[in-house]
């Protein structure tokens, strides 16, 4: 009874040691957690009146971009929504900033992954945000256009524009992350390859009627046009 | 005997320059051979008859023909004797020389009034090219109001078919006249006169990299002949019948540059227009008489389908700067059957205006924003084209004039929404 109560105080005191010696790498953690609390709220002011003096949220009504947070649910301001991103981003840093002060293999091992993934992580973010810019700008384009010209079918045209070039902006994005990027390519190729085939077949056989007809419209109009004697 | 002179590509050789003149006219010109030969003859024989003794001066400002249009320019001449003419007291010199910049006719005026600086002439005007129906008094009634009554600008007025001009009878003309508050019925006519002063006004301005190069310049000079307080006045010069348009170019693309160059103006100006009402006329000069005029013909149900197609496809772009009423009212309109169709000309008014506002805050890409106006624009110009089908020409015109009188009753519209933001 003696040996196991010896054991156990013998354990406890181990513990308190420990526990005495842990004590100043915790305060250590969670002095670098507020200063990164501190940190974030700093950058986040700072970003917020950065963001009014250019007049962000106005141009992001501008190109679309208030749209499409608003679409995928987000309904703050999309100055707000940065600003909160990168405020817990800020937040996690410093959390990991932490952790990695402790020296353990395993924290130090999932730091160097997380650092290491950062630049990947940023790249893929703007693949995805300009993809969405560019298939916006241009998918309205072809709208705009097709209808100007006269195509019954604009708004199809448009959106085929849309949803392939966000197909690719995602494409690049996942090879950006290394998930799985054969497989990407491969999924990109097919569905590629498939609707250049789709297209192909369906103006040789389905369409040649209709393509016949749009090529002598388009041929036939620059023969006269009467818009306007200015 | 005249001097004629046709300058290398290139730099305009001073040389080449004679030191000085008191009337420059200029003629902007790309592949016009079959008529520029017509208004060379008309231009000289005009200077011959009413400015017999000013040193006068032809410039062709030419954007690299390849039917030898300054070829006619130079060999073009008139028997002064079949026209009743005797020999003027001073040659006018020609001269034909292509312009730099970007293609268009804004860079052809752009030489013209830098070598109408150079020479120091106290009057001048330009015509253009492609004129059939252009007469030796044409130079007078353009030259006259600046030479010797001591006007600034002078706009061009001319007897139209009704359903001619229809850019100008919808959007320029009473655009103009409600922000400017001087009714110009041609601002974008294509002739018009202009002081020396004016010459140096214009080619001091930093525009020649916008649509102001391309056909932006018509509305740029009389706007800003009208925005800078200038004395303007108009002459009336009959018919105009010119060359039918070059069938390769892009119609949409002009309506942009012009309409375009009309918006940009606006916010350009935006303190001169915003505190001025009550539009007036302007001084008239030219004898009015009756004239037969080339009619016009266009499908309208080819306009409807493209009022239709605008409808059916850009009231998601059209909702990003107008109430969702006048969209569903334009998704109404376009249901409706094309011999009933009716576009209100107070909701198309209150749209040229969105369209403003959308412009000055920015709501849409300029050009995006620009073309989407123009399935509108064509709904607009059909149901025109149906309400005035029984009318005669004046009658038609009594309704452009309740046009302008609704541009003007909405004008609060824009000036109360212009620093609000809009939609």
């Amino acid at each position: 009874m003696r040996t196991i109560i010896a054991r156990i105080s013998e354990h406890l005191e181990n513990f308190g040691e420990q526990l005495l010696q842990f004590i100043p790498d915790l305060l250590v953690i969670i002095i670098i957690v507020l200063s990164g609390f501190i940190a974030a709220a700093l950058v986040n002011r700072l970003l917020q009146k950065g963001f009014r003096a250019v007049r962000f949220d106005t141009w992001s009504d501008q190109i679309g971009l208030t749209t499409a947070f608003r679409k995928a649910g987000i309904t703050n301001p999309p100055s707000r929504f940065i600003g909160s991103f990168i405020y817990w981003f800020i937040i996690v840093l410093f959390f990991v900033a932490g952790f990695a002060t402790l020296g353990f293999r395993v924290t130090d091992a999932l730091v160097s992954v997380f650092f290491l993934y950062l630049p990947r992580f940023f790249s893929a973010v703007i693949i995805v945000l300009l993809g969405y810019f560019i298939a916006n700008f241009l998918a309205r384009a072809v709208l705009i256009a097709g209808v100007n010209s006269g195509i019954e079918y604009s708004k199809a045209l448009s959106e085929l524009v849309r949803i392939l070039l966000l197909v690719l902006a995602f494409a690049m994005a996942l090879e950006q992350l290394a998930i799985a990027p054969k497989i990407v390519l491969a999924a990109f190729v097919i569905f590629f390859g498939s609707i250049g085939l789709a297209v192909a077949v369906a103006f040789g056989m389905a369409g040649r009627s209709y393509a016949k007809k749009a090529l002598d419209f388009l041929l036939s109009r620059r023969d006269g046009n009467n818009l306007d004697q200015l | 005997m005249q001097t004629r002179t046709q300058t290398p590509e290139g730099e305009i050789e001073a040389s080449s320059l004679p030191d000085s003149a008191d009337i420059v006219v200029g003629i902007a010109s790309y592949n016009n051979s079959r008529t520029i030969g017509h208004v060379v003859r008309a231009v000289d024989a005009g200077l011959a008859k009413y400015f017999p003794s000013e040193k006068a001066v032809i410039i062709n400002s030419d954007g690299g023909s390849v039917d030898k249009t300054p070829e006619m320019v130079i060999n073009a001449s008139v028997d002064h004797k079949a026209v009743f003419l005797s020999h003027r007291l001073h040659p006018v010199n020609r001269i034909t020389t292509p312009y730099h910049g970007i293609p268009g006719k804004g860079s052809a005026f752009r030489t013209i009034f830098k070598m109408a600086s150079a020479l120091g002439a106290k009057a001048c005007c330009v015509v253009d090219a492609d004129l059939r129906s252009i007469t030796p008094e044409w130079i007078e009634l353009l030259l006259s109001p600046v030479y010797k009554e001591g006007f600034d600008f002078v706009a061009p007025l001319y007897a139209r078919h009704k359903y001619d001009g229809t850019i100008t009878n919808s959007i320029i003309y009473p655009l103009t006249r409600s922000l400017y508050c001087r009714k110009i019925r041609q601002p974008i006519g294509g002739e018009f006169g202009f002081s020396g002063e004016m010459a140096k006004f214009y080619v001091g301005q930093d525009v020649w990299n916008t649509d102001i190069a391309r056909f932006g310049i018509d509305i740029w000079m009389t706007t800003e002949a009208l925005a800078g307080r200038f004395k303007v006045c108009q002459a009336y010069l009959g018919a105009k019948i010119h060359d039918p348009k070059d069938p390769g170019a892009d119609l949409r693309d002009m309506f942009v540059q012009v309409v375009g160059s009309l918006m940009s103006l606006t916010e350009k100006h935006n303190r001169e227009w915003r505190s001025a009402t009550d539009s007036i006329e302007v001084p008239t000069f030219g004898f009015k008489y009756q004239v037969g005029v080339v009619p016009i013909k266009a499908s309208v149900e080819g306009m409807l389908r493209h009022f239709r197609l605008g409808a059916e496809n850009l009231g998601e772009i059209w909702a990003g700067f107008m109430d969702k009423e006048k969209v569903d009212a334009l998704a109404r309109m376009s249901r409706a059957e094309a011999s009933g169709f009716r576009f209100p000309k107070e909701l198309w008014v209150r749209m040229v205006y969105d369209y403003i506002l959308a412009y000055h805050h920015r709501k849409l890409q300029p050009e995006q924003l620009l073309k989407t106006l123009i399935p509108l624009y064509y709904g607009r110009t059909a149901s025109f084209f149906l309400e005035t089908a029984e009318m005669n020409d004046e009658e038609a015109e009594a309704v452009v004039e309740d046009v302008c009188a609704e541009y003007e009753r909405q004008k609060s519209y824009l000036v109360s929404n212009w620093q609000e933001g809009g939609k």
